[in-house]
């Protein structure tokens, strides 16, 4: 037996026009027979263009048939990858390969081996039907080589119903294929980034062809169906599931560009991409365009979404800068239904709209320039918009929206009806300016009831903690019947009316300035120091300083089914606090207004009037012989309450034996109600109040 | 599925209802009307959570909080809701604690108000829930 020992030392070969380098290092290929020649210490430097196969082939073909060879490589460096620790054997027909690692585009591969029990060597050609390939998992493997058109064929068999098959074509021009079937798309999970969410289940079937000069990509065209996909990334923000669909892509060099132009359709499935979720399928996607090393050209792209419609986009991304040098976007008459429900909904939870529903049409389109959005025109068209809970409604809305940066731009708003609580408001149209983030409505008049509520001088701007706004107005005369009676309120007389004093809102606090002043019952009210908190949360919060003067008790007392009183009264409330539209703290106090007027108490008022100081005020009256008059003079009435800890501290006009007086007698004839309890549950208080205008029974009088 | 719940129901109620013992110094069943209204939601939504708590997409944290764990337990047509429960059930149980320390007439009582809270969650979640032990390590109970 002769032993041939052929070593190189350090290769260092240099690949195509570019010279790219490829090393080899501490190469030896040991036979067990002569063999063609021998060769030992550093290897030339060239720029001929070299084949490990071609390498392997050579030391494969010389030994006799039944003789053993072996190679081992110590390292193949190049710019695209690196191969390590390299062993194979060649024992008469049975060849066994170890590569303890590869590592291409930052993935490494650990202990990779190749083994194939018989192996056939032709003069041209290296063949294996019944190959094993071992990483972590071990699949059967079909190869052949042949050296004189370095074409390689790869089949991998994972499974039965599963094959990869690679066709590869090893020269300067090369080309590579693959069909595969069936393959399992997990595989890709090593090849992705650690922030992409990797696939967990699917199968990918399809045919890719790739062709090339060196480094150069020269054409590529793929047909790829997906079946039964499974995607999520750790936090399960980003996940997809059953997901089937097709993807074809082309692409070729053309004057120093690649050509490019793809399809994509999503079929069925389900994704959710926090906070959107969507499902279904239907969803197709087509672009084309052209890329170079400085920019990544999008020519057209169509998303073609059936139940929202068509976006079409075009844009420009420089490489170098990581931006949009242009871009413009476009959509035409799309549902907004489905947009709102499926796109929009998902981010407005913490807003007024978190339960609304949209009908109508949008169109937009949009133009990026540098990075920075440079224009946006928008339009709704027959559009409505309603909260599903009833609070607001808004129908026929018509809107254009001609937005540019650094200019002034107006909006036009027209609603043909709507709907404020149960409170119906007609159509009105208003202008809205807008420039960079500042939004300003001079004036606003919305009919409401045969009034007007008027909003003047609205401005809005977004700063850092989210956005401000401010406004002034007034409401103009409302009909308090048709107030009343929208609301399922008691039937109230009268009008409102009022002045809105400026109200600004910033970081979830509305705060009045001034006095916001109120007619209604003949009377005014002024509301001072009126401070909003959490308005939208669970937990509202309300401040403010109330003061009525001389409301109309004739109005008063009619609306709330109290019994008739005939008079004027002030109210005072001041420290007024409210948690959850509850009143938590007060001091309140109801007074006869200072004045000359009629002045007359009916025999139900007075037992209702009773009633709220406590059952022993009520039980008194009734056994008294006042029980037979229907009406009374009184000369003053009054009760205040201190609201503190849920109990209500009452007091009157003035003091009387073991209580307060509430309505001091005057007239013929004339009536004195005292009230004897002084601490009052607030709870109870209005339990009281409810019993005693509820359904209008009569008063029972003995 | 009913009957868990309802026990769950029960057991939420009860922890909110059972007597503090942590912070003695400050009434934790003080009532004012936002702690009413924020009681009331919460225990709404608590039968929308107690599929997520039982599934293992939710549990409790150690800082009186709810958080998402496993999102994987919960279907995909799911998590929009899940995260929006766990984000308002947040936001709830934030201004529970400033309320009742508000309340109480010491807002600064707000941290230690969560703590027992916190405490009393974990005790009375029911089996098979998920919470962070002191650690901060997620643990079955």
């Amino acid at each position: 037996m002769f032993l041939l020992e052929y070593y190189i030392h350090s290769a260092t070969v240099i690949n195509d026009s570019k010279c790219e380098l490829v090393r080899i290092r501490n190469a030896k290929v040991t036979s067990s027979i002569p063999v063609i020649g021998t060769r030992t210490g550093p290897a030339a430097t060239s720029c001929r263009p070299f084949s490990l196969s071609a390498f392997l082939l050579c030391a494969a073909i010389s030994p006799a048939h039944g003789q053993q060879i072996s190679l081992s490589i110590e390292d193949i460096v190049s710019p695209a990858f690196q191969v390590q620790g390299i062993d194979a054997r060649l024992d008469k027909d049975s060849l066994s390969a170890h590569i303890r690692t590869i590592s291409l585009q930052g993935k490494t591969w650990r202990n990779v081996r190749l083994s194939c029990p018989k192996i056939r060597i032709g003069r041209d050609t290296l063949a294996c039907d019944q190959g094993t390939l071992q990483e972590k998992q071990s699949w059967p493997v079909r190869f052949s080589y042949t050296a004189s058109t370095k074409q390689l064929n790869l089949d991998l068999l994972p499974s039965a119903s599963e094959r990869w098959r690679f066709d590869a074509r090893l020269e300067k021009n090369w080309k590579v294929s693959a069909v595969i079937e069936n393959g399992n798309i997990t595989y890709a999970k090593s090849w992705l980034a650690a922030n992409i969410p990797a696939p967990s289940s699917g199968k990918i079937s399809g045919k890719l062809h790739f062709g090339g000069s060196g480094a150069k990509l020269l054409a590529a065209d793929a047909d790829l169906l997906l079946s039964g996909l499974a995607f999520s990334d750790a936090s399960g923000l980003h996940a997809g599931e059953k997901i089937s669909g097709r993807i074809q892509f082309k692409a070729h060099q053309a004057r120093g560009e690649l050509i490019w132009q793809g399809n994509a359709s999503w079929e069925q499935g389900e994704i959710y991409w926090h906070p959107i979720y969507i499902s279904g399928g239907g969803v197709k996607f087509s672009a084309s365009g052209r890329s170079s090393p400085q920019r990544i050209a999008l020519e057209q792209g169509v998303l073609h979404w059936p139940a929202i419609g068509e976006v079409r986009a075009s844009a420009i991304w420089d490489v170098n800068t990581h931006q949009f040098a242009t871009a413009e976007m476009e959509g035409k008459e799309l549902k907004l239904g489905a947009l709102h429900a499926t796109l929009l909904l998902p981010f407005l939870e913490k807003t007024a709209l978190a339960k609304s529903a949209a009908d109508g049409r949008i169109s937009f389109s949009s133009r990026i320039a540098s990075g920075e959005i440079q224009s946006l025109d928008l339009s709704l068209d027959h559009a409505s918009l309603k909260d599903k809970e009833g609070r607001f409604a808004l129908r026929e809305v018509n809107f254009t929206l001609p937005w540019r940066a650094k200019a002034s731009s107006v909006a036009d708003l027209a609603i043909g009806s709507g709907q404020l609580l149960a409170l119906p408001v007609d159509g009105f149209k208003t202008a809205i300016h807008l420039q960079d983030r500042n939004v300003r409505i001079p004036r606003l008049a919305i009919p409401i009831l045969g009034g007007s509520l008027n909003i003047e001088n609205f401005q809005a701007t977004q700063a850092k903690e989210g956005w401000q706004w401010e406004f002034e107005g007034g409401l103009t005369p409302v009909s308090m019947e048709q107030l009343s009676s929208a609301l399922h309120w008691p039937k109230m007389h009268g009008t409102l009316a009022g002045v809105v004093p400026r109200v600004h809102y910033e970081s979830g606090r509305l705060a009045m300035d001034g006095a916001l002043l109120v007619k209604a019952f003949d009377g005014t009210a002024v509301i001072q120091d009126l401070v909003l908190l959490d308005t939208l949360g669970h937990a509202p919060r309300m401040q403010a300083s109330i003061d009525m003067r001389n409301l109309d008790l004739d109005l008063l007392t009619r609306a709330f089914s109290f019994g008739n009183m005939q008079g004027r009264i002030d109210v005072e409330v001041k420290g007024l606090e409210l948690s959850n539209w509850k009143p938590v703290a007060f001091d309140a106090a109801v007074r006869s207004s200072p004045g000359d007027y009629p002045r007359k108490i009916s025999q139900r008022a007075v037992q209702n009037i009773s009633a709220l100081g406590g059952a022993g005020a009520a039980a008194a009256i009734q056994r008294s012989f006042l029980g037979f008059f229907e009406q009374f003079g009184y000369r003053r009435l009054g009760l205040s309450c201190v609201l503190r800890n849920s109990v209500c501290l009452m007091d009157g006009i003035e003091p009387a034996p073991n209580g307060y007086v509430i309505v001091k007698g005057g007239g013929i004839p004339a009536i004195t109600v005292i009230g004897y309890n002084r601490s009052v549950s607030w709870d109870e208080l209005i339990t009281r109040l409810q019993r005693v205008t509820q359904g209008n029974a009569p008063p029972i009088v003995q | 599925m009913k009957t868990l719940t309802r026990l769950s129901s029960w057991l939420f109620l009860f922890a909110l209802c059972w007597p503090p013992l942590a912070l003695a110094s400050a009434d934790l069943e003080i009532n004012t009307p936002a702690i009413t209204s924020l009681k009331n939601g919460m225990q709404q939504r608590h039968n929308e959570l107690a599929g997520f708590y039982a599934s293992g997409a939710v549990g409790l944290t150690r800082d009186g909080l709810v958080a998402v764990r496993d999102p994987a337990a919960a279907p995909l047509a799911q998590r929009q809701a899940m995260n929006s429960l766990v984000a308002a059930e947040n936001q709830d149980r934030k201004a529970l604690y400033r309320e009742i320390a508000r309340a109480n007439g010491h807002p600064e009582w707000e941290d230690e108000v969560r703590s027992t809270f916190a405490q009393r969650w974990i005790s009375k979640a029911a089996g098979g829930w998920w919470y962070q032990n002191a650690s901060g390590a997620w643990a079955k109970k």
